[in-house]
């Protein structure tokens, strides 16, 4: 099982207001602010000296990640792993504690690439994605 | 293991999950408990996933909303 850290996932309530102080600290925006009607996100990318967050921000409650946001506040909350081997690391991760938060979706915002959310206990959340 | 060890064991992992002493029963419910959400509901599985060493299908997860049916598929796969 080959993981790669692609970028962190950053939870916060003003993305446009957070993208200027993340810009304070140095970081660079990448591309625009996109927003995923599935997962009910508004999400973009930054990055500093070669490390890359991912701004999340929840439009309304049907997000998943909405009540998480007010139980955390503006914070990190995910690693985001890439594979080329997508669904033998699943099986692999599930069979290794990890449960799957929901089914493997495209995602918008990294070119319709899979993307799947999975949860143990003791890590939290992980997200993979799909290299290929 | 019997229903109530299978409860006693659940009653540990609520506790450490949600961080608070927790005496579970068949009937509870996550509205009982406020902090079950949905990101919860998966952690809870992980959790008795490993403690039990069981793997539940995916199908079945979003119906275990209950302790009841927790206990329920567990006895399923021990």
């Amino acid at each position: 099982m080959n993981l790669e850290i692609d970028h962190i996932g950053y939870l916060v309530k003003k993305i446009d207001k957070a993208i200027q102080k993340f810009e304070k600290l140095g970081y660079k925006l990448k591309g625009n602010i996109t927003r995923d009607t599935i997962r009910h996100i508004d999400i973009c990318f930054m990055s500093k000296d070669g490390y890359v967050i991912e701004l999340v921000s929840p439009y309304d409650d049907e997000s998943v990640v909405a009540k998480l946001i007010k139980r955390l506040g503006n914070s990190p909350y995910h690693i985001c792993y890439k594979t080329n081997n997508f669904s033998e690391t699943i099986q692999n991760l599930t069979k290794n504690g990890f449960t799957m938060i929901d089914k493997p979706l495209e995602a918008l915002a990294f070119g319709n690439k899979k993307v799947v959310f999975m949860i143990n206990h003791l890590v939290g959340m992980i997200e993979l994605l799909d290299a290929q | 293991m019997n229903e109530i060890e299978i409860l006693n064991k659940l009653n540990e992992i609520f506790s450490d999950i949600f961080d608070d002493e927790m005496t579970l029963s068949l009937e509870t419910e996550s509205s009982d408990i406020e902090d079950w959400d949905s990101l919860t509901h998966i952690t809870l599985i992980s959790a008795i996933e490993d403690e039990f060493n069981i793997q539940f299908n995916m199908n079945d997860i979003a119906g275990m909303k209950s302790v009841g049916k927790i206990v329920e598929k567990i006895k399923e796969q021990i």
